[in-house]
């Protein structure tokens, strides 16, 4: 260890340059890292027990094929409501009676269809309004088989998912379990009332304003409104609000139906074989391919990789840079090396004392980095929350708490740099084990 | 000149003897510059004067928004028909006015030879015939459709040649019908294929905005020009766009007084004037009818700080790769000193000679940013930064007046000239502030 500091204070002025670089990029990567760990956390190690099966749903999207019947319908002055649904309950119907198909529904919203747009709410027990937490909500046409048709399980001791589906009073909801614990402390709370609550601004400052109330009908397992939502606080609203532009439909298959070979068997026939008047099924595909699509253009996406371009470009400047600083005072080096291999130094141990000197010199670096950081976090509210927007700021998870935040965030970005320094450093420095003691002598 | 051709053959005998270190040093420079050209590549896309919009230092932009003496909107954020005609066209300053739908409400389209073929999802843009005037559009086959097709509403499209190519109908596509979304239109123009990066004009189709949708006749009830057209004006050479400003004044103070003599209220009337560089540059989000030079220049400080940021790191790498060189010169300096060379004249030609080297990598790094570009061309981050995240396309092409013009090179040399400056100024000034003994006594 002595040998490791004596050598990295003998060369300071070199190691200066590349200490000062590697304190700047943990500050600048400080943003980047921490909003990628976060959202990423979210994404990947925060994702329901309860979720529903994605692998035998299709979505469609219904189409107006105005050719010839455009003349009629510019005289009859558009189709009549009555007319429009009967249709699409024609195409429907042509659907579900497809040996392939266990239910179809024609759906307002539904989970994953469209990232980028989704709604939420916040919400409160009926009874002490202001603990509130926010929801991602989703609307949902009754008796259209909704819940059994997106897959969603309902837990003991809430109505099984088709009863729900059916049509429900008109202050209904439906919740996942782990809203229902939020709001509630239990499951247990199928008949309870609950608020929906707006955040309304005003010049003397924010506050809550109770928009309805709502009697909760079921409690289906938890699902996330978003890949990139931390937890599954879900709420289900039924609307009889007939929204042509916004409809889709929901098709569940069958256990033993491919859904991919589903979708090609259909896709190039589809206007033709699924009509009703001049509304037909313009488009259908996995909900697979159409989640990854959605998930691609999703906004957390894109800043997530919007996030990873300067931690690329910093990782290559700092590779370079300790590539050439060592590689200029391993040379220099040479003697010392020669005599330490003389003296019966191993190979592994010269090389191992290098990557030590990287990685002390990282540590000292990004230190002095966090510690700079430090000086802002404690001062200002930068600490990322990733993408969450359904929260009720009560969690008590790593992220929620600043100094397991700060900690594991630190860690991170040392081993970030550890690994990038080390790659620097090894290249000169297993040059240069590589060469026999002779040669290393004379070179000097 | 022989001095700089002594400073070129010194650097050049320095790279023979050290290759090691100058191909490090070469890489380094150009990651640096790579990456700052690919913010000045990002930026020359979105501002300069691309193939059709080779006029974009002349476009200007105008949206429009009243609101009643209430406060309330009325909805509409362009003009109506009427507006174009009755205002827009009888402007002295302007040399081509055009008017183009409001595209954020357009539905999907797909297109078709036949009914029943296979259908190819495209983009459409609906105009007047001035846009083919307003940007220099090259006809491939046909021409665009005129002034009776838009008063007509003829089906008429120009479409490009990609969509021809794709529709394989490589020529003599003009005059034929193709299916727009089941409905039958006559092609009358191909146009050669714009960038789906330049958004103002980029389409796979341009059809008359009288065509299909009624939303280009949008009218407010009682304001007669508020509509859904957006205006877009190119300037004669010499005006500016305070003096169409000035010349709007009069057009607007005499239809607000028409205006509260129909409806018996007070209107406020919002002219929304912006240069094509305030379309896509805009950090301060202060009001857009500020547009004045030094409002572009503070706008452009922050990219220009950001390629800075983006030099500053690898220059702290290359300081301390010359202090590593400098250090090895350290004798050689002492000797030159000692003979009466001064401080001054040494430091000049450690930077000249460095410059050769920074020149190396900045020829490198122009080319590597170049093919970077080429290589995320369809990434969704990509395309979000010129505001395509939500409707990608499948194959961005480029336009190689994208890559070439003086003002990309003259940036590319200026980087190149503050990047050896600030990687060798500091080392180069330390080495040579050691007294004479010193650096003689320094290697023995």
């Amino acid at each position: 260890m002595r040998l490791i500091l004596k050598n990295l204070w003998a060369h300071r002025k070199q190691n200066g340059w590349i200490f000062a670089e590697i304190a700047i990029i943990t500050v600048l990567s400080w943003f980047m890292v921490d909003y990628i760990v976060v959202t990423n956390y979210g994404n990947y190690f925060c994702n329901p027990a309860g979720d529903f099966e994605k692998d035998h749903l299709c979505v469609g999207q219904f189409g107006e094929l105005r050719g010839e019947l455009e003349q009629e319908l510019q005289e009859r002055g558009g189709i009549p409501y009555e007319e429009e649904v009967e249709r699409y309950q024609v195409l429907k119907t042509k659907l579900q009676n497809l040996p392939e198909v266990q239910s179809v529904c024609i759906a307002f919203e539904y989970i994953g269809e469209n990232l980028r747009l989704y709604d939420w709410r916040s919400f409160a027990p009926a009874d002490d309004t202001l603990k509130i937490t926010s929801a991602s909500s989703k609307y949902y046409y009754p008796n259209e088989h909704f819940f059994e048709t997106q897959g969603l399980q309902t837990i003991e001791g809430s109505p099984a998912p088709e009863v729900l589906s059916r049509e429900l009073p008109q202050d209904a909801i439906v919740i996942t379990r782990s809203l229902a614990k939020q709001l509630f402390g239990t499951d247990q709370v199928v008949g309870k009332r609950m608020a929906m609550v707006n955040n309304m601004y005003s010049p003397e400052g924010n506050y809550y304003e109770v928009a309805g109330y709502h009697t909760i009908a079921g409690v289906v397992e938890d699902v996330k409104g978003s890949p990139y939502e931390r937890y599954p606080y879900m709420a289900f609203v039924p609307t009889n609000y007939w929204a042509s532009n916004r409809m889709r439909l929901l098709l569940r298959l069958k256990p033993d139906v491919d859904a991919g070979a589903f979708v090609k068997k259909h896709q190039p026939t589809l206007t033709h074989d699924f009509y009703a008047g001049s509304y037909v099924l313009a488009s259908l595909e996995t909900y697979n391919q159409h989640f990854e699509r959605q998930k691609e253009r999703n906004e957390s996406a894109l800043v997530n990789q919007l996030a990873t371009v300067p931690l690329v470009l910093f990782a290559i400047i700092v590779v370079i840079g300790t590539l050439g600083t060592y590689w200029l005072q391993i040379r220099k080096r040479k003697e010392d090396i020669g005599i330490m291999r003389a003296f019966g130094a191993s190979k592994i141990r010269i090389f191992c004392t290098f990557l030590a000197e990287g990685a002390i010199l990282t540590l000292l670096a990004t230190l002095l980095g966090d510690f700079i950081w430090l000086q802002f976090a404690a001062s200002f509210d930068i600490l990322s929350d990733g993408e969450i927007r359904g929260t009720s700021g009560m969690e008590n998870d790593w992220i929620s708490q600043f100094w397991p935040h700060f900690l594991i965030i630190s860690l991170v970005i040392f081993l970030l740099l550890l690994i990038i320094v080390s790659i620097g450093v090894a290249l000169p420095a297993w040059n240069i084990c590589r060469k026999k003691i002779v040669t290393a002598l004379r070179d000097e | 000149m022989s001095k700089l051709l002594l400073y070129v053959r010194q650097a050049l005998a320095l790279i023979r003897e050290d290759k090691q270190f100058s191909a490090i040093y070469i890489a380094g420079t150009a990651v640096a510059i790579a990456s700052a050209m690919v913010v000045a590549l990002i930026l020359h896309i979105r501002m300069g004067n691309i193939y059709p919009e080779v006029n974009r230092d002349r476009t200007i932009y105008v949206g429009s928004n009243f609101t009643r003496s209430d406060g309330g909107y009325i909805g509409y954020s362009g003009y109506s028909p009427q507006a174009v005609e009755e205002m827009f066209s009888k402007l002295e300053c302007a040399e081509v006015v055009s008017a183009v739908m409001n595209t954020d409400y357009i539905y999907s389209f797909t297109v078709c030879k036949e009914v029943g073929k296979q259908e190819v999802p495209v983009s459409a843009m609906f105009t007047d015939p001035n846009f083919f005037r307003l940007y220099e559009f090259k006809f491939v086959e046909g021409k665009p459709y005129n002034e009776e097709n838009l008063k007509n509403a003829d089906r008429c499209v120009v479409i490009t040649e990609a969509l021809a190519r794709k529709l394989q109908a490589e020529s003599g596509l003009v005059g034929q019908t193709i299916q727009l979304n089941y409905l039958p239109y006559r092609v009358v123009g191909v146009v050669k294929g714009v960038s789906p990066l330049l958004k103002e004009t980029s389409a796979d189709i341009y059809m008359p905005y009288t065509v299909s949708d009624s939303r280009s006749h949008w009218k407010a009830e009682n304001v007669t020009w508020a509509g859904g057209l957006e205006v877009r004006v190119l300037l004669k050479k010499g005006y500016t766009r305070e003096m169409l400003m000035d010349e709007l004044e009069p057009y607007k103070a005499k239809y607000l007084s028409m205006l509260k003599s129909t409806t018996g209220e007070d209107w406020n009337w919002y002219i929304q004037v912006r240069p094509h560089w305030r379309r896509v540059l805009n950090f301060f989000g202060e009001e857009v009818n500020d547009a004045s030079t030094t409002d572009l220049l503070a706008n452009l400080s922050i990219p220009a700080l950001f390629m800075l940021l983006l030099l500053l790191l690898p220059a702290i790498n290359l300081s301390g790769m010359v202090s590593n060189q400098m250090e090895a010169r350290v004798a050689e300096m002492g000797i030159r000193k000692a003979f009466g060379a001064k401080k001054r004249v040494l430091l000049n030609e450690v930077i000249q000679e460095n410059l050769v080297l920074t020149l190396c990598g900045g020829v490198v790094g122009y080319l590597l940013s170049w093919l970077f570009i080429a290589a995320v061309r369809n990434s969704t981050l990509f395309l979000s930064m010129f505001g395509r995240e939500y409707d990608p396309v499948d194959n961005v092409s480029l336009q190689l007046d994208m890559f070439f013009t003086p003002t990309l090179f003259l940036i590319a040399f200026a980087c190149c000239a503050v990047l050896n400056l600030m990687a060798a100024l500091i080392p180069a000034w330390t080495s040579l502030k050691k007294p004479i003994v010193e650096s003689l006594n320094q290697k023995k």
